[in-house]
C-alpha cells in the first residue's frame, strides 16, 4: 500500500514493528516500532514516557518525509 | 534404512495452549508429536519419525528474536533430526514468520528444512530464497494436503538426492534459475504458447518478470511546515462499534474516517478491530496504533501545517498483494485529490 | 511464392579423391577444398577437417556454420555471396540434410579485445544441445591472410568486418561446391513451402527477427555504431529458409546466429508446420533498433505499423543476443500489447548469477517469455582426444583439451531462439 502511495509522488512514513517485512516488499521510509500489536505505544511505560516514547517515533517519521531517499531509507528501533 | 528424524515447529494455538491472549509465550519443546505433527506423523508412516514438536508464541518470537533464536538452537542441536518441518503456517504472517526463522535456523546449522504457508503469506518473500516452502491453501481445512506435500519435500531434502525445479518439486521458487534441458525445441515451445495465449488458455511463462517492482522514492517534502499530512493504517482501527463492518481478516475494503477537530483517539469512541493480534492495549488506548494525540501536538507546534480531516483505515491481516495494491492506488486517489503532501502510514 | 526444399540425407562425410555422394555417404577430396578456399588470397592458410556425431573433437572458435545448397535451375543459392542478387524463396532447391560447413578462426586486428569463444562439441554432454553436433561437419580451420592482422591498420574495426564477411564468402562458397554434388539426381525427399491462403479463418501470426544479418549480401542495417539501425523490413519466411539471410555478427557462442540456423529455423519452421491447421502465417518482420532512444522507438513503431497491416493477432519474436538491443525488443513488446498484438518472446537469460532475475531491461507487458537457457551458468565439458581451431580459449585459461569448466555462453548455439535449441531455465 504504501508503495504505491509513493509512486504517486507522496513520501510515506512506514512505521512498523516487522521492519522486514516492508524492506523486503520494497517500502521506502521505515521506523521500526515497538510491537505488532502497538507500534507506536508500550504499555510497560508509566504514561508520560509512553507518550515521550511516541513523540519519538513520530519525530523520526516526520524526519523522513523530508530526507532524500536513494535506495531504502530504515531506522531500527534501538533496544527496549 | 533408519528412520528420517523429524522436528516439527507449530505456534501457541496449533500447540493447544491458546489464541491471541497466548501469542506472547515463550519457546517450549515437548518429545514427539504434537496438534499437527500427529497428522504429520501419520504421513511418515515407516519413512520418518516426529522426534519432537518445538511451538512458541508468534508474538514472542517476532518481538524477541534473539531469545527464541537462542531457543530453537538448543532444541535442534539436543534433537538432532534430519530434518526440520514448520507450520503449515497458511495466510498468518506472524506464524509465517515464525515458521520461516525457525527453517533459517536449521539452514544455517546444516539441517535441511521445510516450511508449508500460502503464497501470499508476507513471509514468504522475507524467506523463500533461504527456505524450502510447501505452498498451501489459505485455510487449515486443508491441512492433511498442505502437510502431505511439506512432508514429501522434507524427506526428499532429508535424503540424498538433488532437488528438482519448484514446479516439478512442490514448492515456492527460490527465486533461483538454473538451464534444463526440455523435451521440446524452442519453436515448438513457443507456437504452443502463442496457440494457448490465442485460445485464452492459461499459459505459463518460463521466465516471469519481477513483480515486486521498487518504486523510486517519492521526493521529500520541501516545507514540512507548509505541509498537509494523512494517517493511513492498516491496524483496523474504527469507530467503536465498527459500523461499516470492516473485516479483521483478509480485508477486501477500506474505509476512511474523519478526525476534525479530534485531539486524540479515545477509547470511548475509537476500537481496532484487526484479528491478528491481542487488541487488549491498543483498546484502552487506540493513540497505541494511531497516534493522533502526539500528531495534533506537533501540529499545533507548527512543525507541519495540518493535519488532513480524513484518516484511511484497512486491516492488513492475512490480506493479498493484489488487495493491498488496489487499496494503495485508491487511497492514493484520495490522498491526491485532497491535496494531501505527506503520510503517517502505521502498520501493525 | 513456392519453395521445394530437396533433401538428400547424408550419414557419413569420407575423404575422397573426387567430390561424390552415393547410399548417404558425402565422398570429399579436402585438397581440392584447400585449393579453393586459399584461391581468393584472403587466409594464409586452411585445414579441412571432416569429423562426425560421437567423435572426441572440440572445435574451437567457431564464427559460423552452413548448409550446402544447390538449385538445379539456374539462380543463386546464397544471393549477393554465390551468385547475383535475385529473390529466392521460388522453386527447387537441393540441400545435403545432415551436413555443415563450419569455418573457425583466429582474432584479426580490429577484433574486440573481449572475443566471445563459441565451441561444437562432437560428444558428450554439450552435444545433446545443438544440432551442429549432431551433423557431420566439413570444418574450415582458417589462418587469417598476414593483412588482416597489422595492429596499426587504419579502421581496424572495419578490417575485421571485411574479414568476416571473407569467412562467409568462403564458407558458402565450399557449401555451394559442395552440394552442387547432387546436380542430376532426385531429392529423397521434397517438403514445398507455401502459404496458401487457410481454408478457413484462422488467428493472423507473425514472426519477428530482431537480428542485424547480411541480406541478399547486403548489410540489413550499418554495424557502424555511428550509423546503425535501419527500418524494420518485411520478408517472405521462403526467403530465410532459401539463403537470403547470413550472419554478420560474432556475438556470445550460444547465441550466434548462425547461417545453418537461418537455413533450419525453429520457430519459422513451427509456425509454417501449423500453417493452415491452427494459425495463418502471414510473414517475417526484419526488426533493430538503434543506439539511441529515437532510434529504436522508431524501429519499435515502425515494426508494429506493418503487423497493423498486415492485421496479425500475434506475434512471435526472437530477440537479439543480450546487451542494449533487449531495450529495443522489450519496448517492442510492450508497443504491441499496448496495440493489441499479443507478443510470445524467445530469448536467452544471458546475465546474472542464479539468484538475480536475469532481465537487462523488461517491461511488465512481456508476460509470454519462452527462455532458451541460462546462459552465464557453467557446464563442464570432458576431456577429448582432438581439438580444432586453435590452442588456447578465449576467456578461459584452462587447457582446451579439457576437462574444462566454461560457461553456456561459451557453447555454440545452444541458447539459439532462431535455430534448435533445447536449452531453458526454470525456478528453484
Amino acid at each position: 500500500m504504501a508503495k504505491e502511495i509513493e509512486r504517486r509522488g507522496i513520501p510515506v512514513a512506514l512505521i512498523s514493528a516487522i521492519a522486514p517485512l516492508p524492506i523486503a516488499v520494497g517500502a521506502n521510509r521505515i521506523i521500526g516500532g515497538r510491537a505488532i500489536p502497538h507500534p507506536v505505544g508500550d504499555p510497560a511505560l508509566p504514561p508520560d514516557e509512553e507518550r515521550t516514547f511516541r513523540k519519538m517515533l513520530v519525530s523520526r517519521a516526520l524526519d523522513t518525509l523530508t530526507t532524500e531517499v536513494q535506495d531504502q531509507l530504515v531506522l531500527p528501533l534501538e533496544g527496549p | 534404512m533408519s528412520k528420517t528424524r523429524v522436528v516439527h515447529y507449530i505456534n501457541q494455538f496449533f500447540a493447544g495452549i491458546g489464541g491471541e491472549d497466548q501469542a506472547n509465550v515463550g519457546p517450549s519443546v515437548v518429545e514427539g508429536p504434537k496438534g499437527p505433527g500427529l497428522v504429520l506423523q501419520k504421513i511418515l508412516e515407516g519413512s520418518g519419525e516426529v522426534v519432537a514438536t518445538i511451538y512458541c508464541g508468534d508474538n514472542y518470537v517476532n518481538e524477541f528474536e534473539e531469545k527464541a533464536r537462542d531457543a530453537f538452537v538448543e532444541y535442534l542441536r539436543r534433537y538432532q533430526p534430519d530434518v526440520v518441518l514448520a507450520g503449515p503456517a497458511f495466510t498468518s504472517g506472524r506464524y509465517g514468520l515464525a515458521c520461516g526463522l525457525v527453517c533459517a535456523i536449521a539452514r544455517e546449522l546444516g539441517i535441511p528444512a521445510v516450511s508449508a504457508m500460502h503464497p501470499e503469506n508476507p513471509a514468504v518473500e522475507l524467506y523463500r530464497s533461504r527456505v524450502h516452502i510447501a505452498p498451501t491453501a489459505a485455510t487449515t481445512a486443508e491441512m492433511l494436503d498442505s502437510m502431505s506435500r511439506a512432508s514429501t519435500l522434507a524427506l526428499k531434502l532429508a535424503g540424498d538426492q538433488p532437488i528438482g525445479p519448484a514446479a516439478e518439486e512442490g514448492y515456492l521458487s527460490r527465486g533461483l534459475r538454473y538451464s534444463q534441458v526440455a523435451s521440446d525445441d524452442v519453436g515448438v515451445r513457443t507456437v504452443d504458447m502463442l496457440m494457448k495465449r490465442l485460445r485464452g488458455e492459461d499459459f505459463d511463462t518460463e521466465w516471469p518478470v519481477p513483480t515486486y517492482d521498487r518504486v523510486r522514492p517519492a521526493p521529500p517534502l520541501e516545507a514540512l511546515e507548509q505541509s498537509t499530512l494523512a494517517i493511513v493504517t492498516s491496524g483496523g482501527v474504527v469507530p467503536k462499534g465498527n459500523r461499516d463492518g470492516l473485516q479483521s481478516a483478509r480485508a477486501t475494503r477500506w474505509y476512511s474516517y474523519s478526525i476534525a477537530g479530534r485531539p486524540s483517539l479515545s477509547s470511548e469512541d475509537w476500537e481496532s478491530i484487526h484479528g491478528g493480534f491481542d487488541t487488549t492495549h491498543a483498546n484502552r488506548d487506540p493513540n497505541r496504533i494511531v497516534p493522533l494525540d502526539v500528531l495534533r501536538e506537533f501540529e499545533a507546534r507548527g512543525a507541519f501545517a495540518r493535519l488532513a480531516d480524513t484518516m484511511y483505515v484497512t486491516t492488513g491481516n492475512q490480506s493479498g498483494l493484489e488487495n493491498a495494491i488496489r487499496f494503495g492506488e485508491e487511497i492514493s486517489d484520495e490522498l491526491v485529490k485532497t491535496g494531501v503532501d505527506g503520510v503517517i502510514f502505521v502498520a501493525t | 511464392m513456392r519453395l521445394e526444399l530437396g533433401s538428400f540425407p547424408v550419414a557419413d562425410v569420407q575423404e575422397s579423391d573426387r567430390l561424390s555422394y552415393a547410399d548417404g555417404v558425402l565422398g570429399v577430396d579436402t585438397e581440392a577444398l584447400r585449393q579453393l578456399v586459399l584461391e581468393g588470397g584472403e587466409f594464409a592458410d586452411v585445414s579441412v577437417h571432416l569429423v562426425r556425431p560421437g567423435d572426441q573433437t572440440r572445435l574451437i572458435h567457431v564464427i559460423d556454420a552452413a548448409e550446402p545448397r544447390f538449385k538445379p535451375a539456374a539462380g543463386s543459392t546464397f544471393p549477393g555471396f554465390c551468385g547475383p542478387v535475385e529473390m529466392v524463396g521460388e522453386g527447387g532447391t537441393h540441400r545435403l540434410a545432415g551436413v555443415a560447413v563450419v569455418t573457425t578462426s583466429d582474432l584479426v586486428a580490429g577484433d574486440p579485445v573481449y572475443a566471445p569463444e563459441a565451441i561444437i562439441d562432437m560428444s558428450g554432454p554439450a552435444a545433446d544441445l545443438t544440432p551442429l553436433s549432431r551433423t557431420v561437419n566439413v570444418v574450415l580451420e582458417l589462418e587469417p591472410h598476414p593483412k588482416y592482422l597489422r595492429p596499426d591498420t587504419p579502421d581496424g574495426e572495419l578490417q575485421s568486418l571485411v574479414y568476416r564477411r571473407q569467412i562467409r564468402a568462403t564458407e558458402l562458397k565450399v557449401a555451394s561446391h559442395l552440394a552442387r554434388v547432387t546436380e542430376g539426381l532426385r531429392p529423397e525427399r521434397v517438403v514445398t513451402y507455401e502459404l496458401s491462403k487457410p481454408a478457413r479463418t484462422l488467428p493472423r501470426v507473425a514472426y519477428l527477427l530482431h537480428d542485424i544479418p547480411w541480406m541478399y549480401g547486403a548489410l540489413s542495417a550499418s554495424p557502424d555504431s555511428e550509423a546503425y539501425g535501419s527500418l524494420p523490413t518485411l520478408m517472405h519466411p521462403n526467403e530465410v529458409l532459401d539463403g537470403a539471410l547470413v550472419s554478420i555478427r560474432d556475438y556470445e557462442g550460444c547465441s550466434r546466429d548462425a547461417t545453418y540456423f537461418y537455413q533450419n529455423p525453429s520457430i519459422l519452421s513451427e509456425l509454417y508446420r501449423r500453417h493452415g491447421v491452427d494459425l495463418d502465417f502471414v510473414g517475417v518482420v526484419l526488426f533493430t533498433g538503434g543506439p539511441d532512444m529515437d532510434a529504436k522507438r522508431l524501429a519499435c513503431e515502425y515494426a508494429y505499423k506493418l503487423l497493423r497491416m498486415l492485421d496479425v493477432q500475434a506475434v512471435c519474436a526472437s530477440s537479439s543476443p543480450s546487451g542494449n538491443p533487449w531495450v529495443e525488443f522489450m519496448m517492442f513488446c510492450q508497443r504491441c500489447e499496448r496495440g493489441g498484438i499479443k507478443t510470445i518472446l524467445a530469448m536467452p537469460e544471458e546475465v546474472g548469477a542464479p539468484e538475480d532475475h536475469g532481465f537487462s531491461h523488461y517491461v511488465p507487458e512481456a508476460v509470454a517469455i519462452v527462455s532458451t537457457g541460462r546462459a552465464s551458468q557453467e557446464i563442464e565439458l570432458p576431456r577429448v582426444s582432438t581439438v580444432i581451431g586453435g590452442s588456447e580459449l578465449h576467456e578461459v585459461s584452462d587447457s582446451p583439451v579439457g576437462p574444462v569448466s566454461v560457461p553456456y555462453t561459451s557453447i555454440f548455439g545452444v541458447s539459439s531462439n532462431i535455430g534448435q535449441s533445447w536449452l531453458t531455465a526454470k525456478e528453484y
